[in-house]
């Protein structure tokens, strides 16, 4: 009878998994002085830096280019369907030594996104209100377009499982039920999930680099930056709340 | 109660093991860009040399790296290029290397052919067979295909690793953890030992290239007792925890019965004097850049042998009352006797005046530093430090315009 329990509860637990929808969490901070709304001609979105990664059975990422570029290309076909007629920068649009200062920049971005994600999302979760939001990219932005008084950074970041991965989590689970039935001792969920879909977007002033508006989404099931209807439902979620005119 | 090693739960552990190592592995005995067996590159080939490209990007705009249209880095290539052997060409492999501004002995390869040297490495090099050593052994890397191996190997084995630790939790009980730090420990030193084999591997390859090229072998050990020095002297003055590693006695011991058996007759190029003439400028930077970073004794060592050659050398001099100053405390008379030294040699060499004024203005000698730091000022009027040289001197003349009683 215990046995029995334990089976049911894994298959609902499991079933709970299947059915999270494609709701994001979806967090936004904003400087107290930064302007109202940012209007269409005022900022202009800088090349994208948008990475997907296979997750190999034992664990090790490996950034997959064709997965990378196809969500760069869906990232960037639902910006354009969200914001409008907003100028959006390549790096084809950049001379050489503004691509370096684009991809350290985007760097401290990155290392700016963690910093904020895991004071979002890590323990205390409310540690961030109690500080005041102070980020910064640095003054060296504004060698990266002059044209502009704003810039729009979005950042992606999404991992799929490796089919050998894969055959490992659904193998591993059925073990686990198995063995869960035979001996009544949970042993699913030896191996962990893949880290959570991420798309993150940053207005930044261009001539001091500050981080005015910062907005993330994440989600850990129902979003896949390869796929263009998920990519557009989570960029829509991302900017619900941006101050974008 | 100790728990079977083939119950039921068990088995479908190691069911679950050969099924997924069967369907997750990679090859990594991947062909050479030598054989004829090479057919192009594979997919996780392109993503590895793309992420190559994107770090190459990055480190060929930086500041530390070498002007490629510089006499030393066409030399250089020129030198890696009679390396290449002839079944490579044509391939999709491009050998290229750059120099790196760094007093370290280092040296990596990228597995698109880029190659990147440290020039602290090269200052340290006594002629072209020793240079050709070390491109033998970072195009054999590449033309090998090590990157895309290592990448798979690690791949391989952390899946084992993984996969080791779910059968443990089916098996149970002591055996099971005994599996489980098995998978781990044992997929970590595979990892280990297999990075050590792709080194070794590199060093029989490299050997090869530069042989054929027609250099003498026998430079080939030198390279790496050169390293080993280094690393003793680093343990002696930076204590790191690979001052005493073992790896580099095992490469010196397999070079050496390479030597004594392979090629034990062969003789070669040696071309000490193209090489001194192309390399030799980086001496005087290695050795600045090695005070800098405190490598104070291989920077002595690096010192005393330019002085052996260039005894007239103003800029060594100079550096070397630098290395008193900073290394040997109570060295001043040392470090001051240096100053003069360049002086004699280059009159007009202002860093000797600034550094000896300096050294008598803290050491309160100021009669002494008045005249050299006024002459610093002299020589080098837009000197960064004018400012503060022109406040120490009427400091200094005020306090020699005052009587000595009222001081």
């Amino acid at each position: 009878m215990v046995r029995f329990r334990w089976i049911q509860a894994l298959v609902l637990a499991w079933l709970l998994v299947l059915s999270t929808g494609c709701v994001a969490t979806v967090s936004n901070l904003e400087r107290t002085d930064a302007p109202a709304t940012f209007e269409e001609a005022s900022y202009v979105v800088m090349p994208l830096d948008v990475s997907v990664y296979e997750v190999s059975a034992g664990g090790v990422n490996e950034k997959m280019d064709e997965w990378s570029n196809s969500a760069e290309a869906h990232v960037t076909a639902a910006l354009q369907s969200q914001l409008g007629d907003v100028t959006m920068l390549s790096k084809d649009d950049l001379t050489g030594d503004q691509r370096v200062n684009l991809t350290e920049t985007q760097a401290l971005y990155q290392a700016i996104n963690t910093s904020l994600i895991i004071h979002q999302y890590g323990q205390p979760v409310d540690r961030l209100s109690d500080n005041p939001f102070v980020f910064t990219l640095g003054d060296e932005v504004r060698d990266l377009n002059g044209d502009a008084p704003y810039y729009l950074f979005v950042w992606g970041v999404d991992f799929h499982a490796s089919a050998g991965r894969s055959a490992a989590k659904v193998g591993g689970f059925i073990l686990g039920v198995a063995v869960a039935a035979l001996t009544g001792v949970n042993t699913v969920g030896v191996m962990p999930t893949e880290a959570p879909t991420g798309l993150s977007a940053a207005l930044v002033d261009a001539e001091t680099g500050d981080l005015l508006w910062y907005g993330f989404a994440k989600s850990e099931t129902g979003f896949d930056l390869r796929e263009a209807n998920s990519v557009d439902k989570l960029v829509k979620q991302l900017l619900r709340k941006a101050p974008l005119n | 109660m100790r728990t079977p090693l083939w119950n039921r739960s068990s088995w479908l552990g190691w069911l679950l093991v050969l099924t997924v190592l069967g369907s997750g592995c990679i090859s990594t005995n991947v062909a050479s860009f030598e054989s004829d067996d090479h057919t192009g590159l594979t997919k996780d080939e392109r993503r590895l040399w793309s992420r190559a490209l994107e770090e190459q990007e990055l480190l060929n705009a930086s500041s530390h790296i070498f002007d490629a249209d510089t006499a030393l880095v066409r030399y250089v290539n020129h030198v890696a290029q009679r390396l290449v052997p002839e079944a490579a060409t044509g391939t999709e492999i491009d050998i290229q290397v750059r120099l790196i501004r760094s007093p370290y002995l280092n040296a990596f390869a990228y597995p698109n052919g880029a190659i990147y040297v440290h020039t602290g490495l090269l200052a340290r090099m006594e002629n072209e067979a020793q240079l050709a050593t070390l491109l033998g052994h970072e195009i054999s890397h590449v033309l090998d295909r090590h990157a895309l191996r290592n990448v798979r190997s690690l791949k391989n084995k952390s899946g084992f690793a993984a996969i080791f630790s779910l059968a443990s939790y089916t098996v149970g009980g002591l055996l099971g953890s005994l599996i489980g730090v098995m998978g781990q420990v044992g997929a970590y030193a595979a990892v280990q030992g297999y990075s050590q084999s792709l080194e070794a591997d590199a060093d029989v390859a490299g050997l090869r290239l530069m042989a054929e090229a027609g250099y003498d072998p026998h430079e080939a050990g030198k390279l790496f007792q050169l390293l080993q020095q280094d690393l003793a002297l680093m343990k002696e003055d930076e204590p790191f925890f690979w001052g005493s590693h073992p790896r580099l006695q095992q490469r010196l011991q397999t070079y050496q019965h390479l030597l004594n058996t392979t090629y034990g007759n062969q003789q070669g190029l040696r071309n000490p004097e193209p090489f001194r003439t192309h390399a030799e400028r980086l001496q005087l930077m290695t050795i600045e850049q090695d005070l800098g970073a405190g490598r104070n004794v291989p920077a002595r060592l690096l010192l005393e042998d330019y002085l052996d050659t260039h005894p007239t050398s103003a800029q060594a001099h100079y550096l070397h009352g630098q290395y008193y100053r900073q290394a040997e405390p109570d060295a001043d008379s040392l470090a001051l006797a240096a100053y003069a030294e360049a002086r004699t040699h280059a009159p007009g060499f202002a860093p000797a005046y600034q550094a000896a004024g300096m050294l008598h203005y803290q050491a309160g000698r100021l009669a002494e530093a008045e005249p050299l730091l006024t002459e610093y000022l002299r020589l080098h009027p837009s000197a960064s430090d004018r400012g503060y040289i022109q406040q120490y001197l009427r400091d200094i003349r005020q306090q020699l315009a005052t009587p000595d009683d009222s001081r």
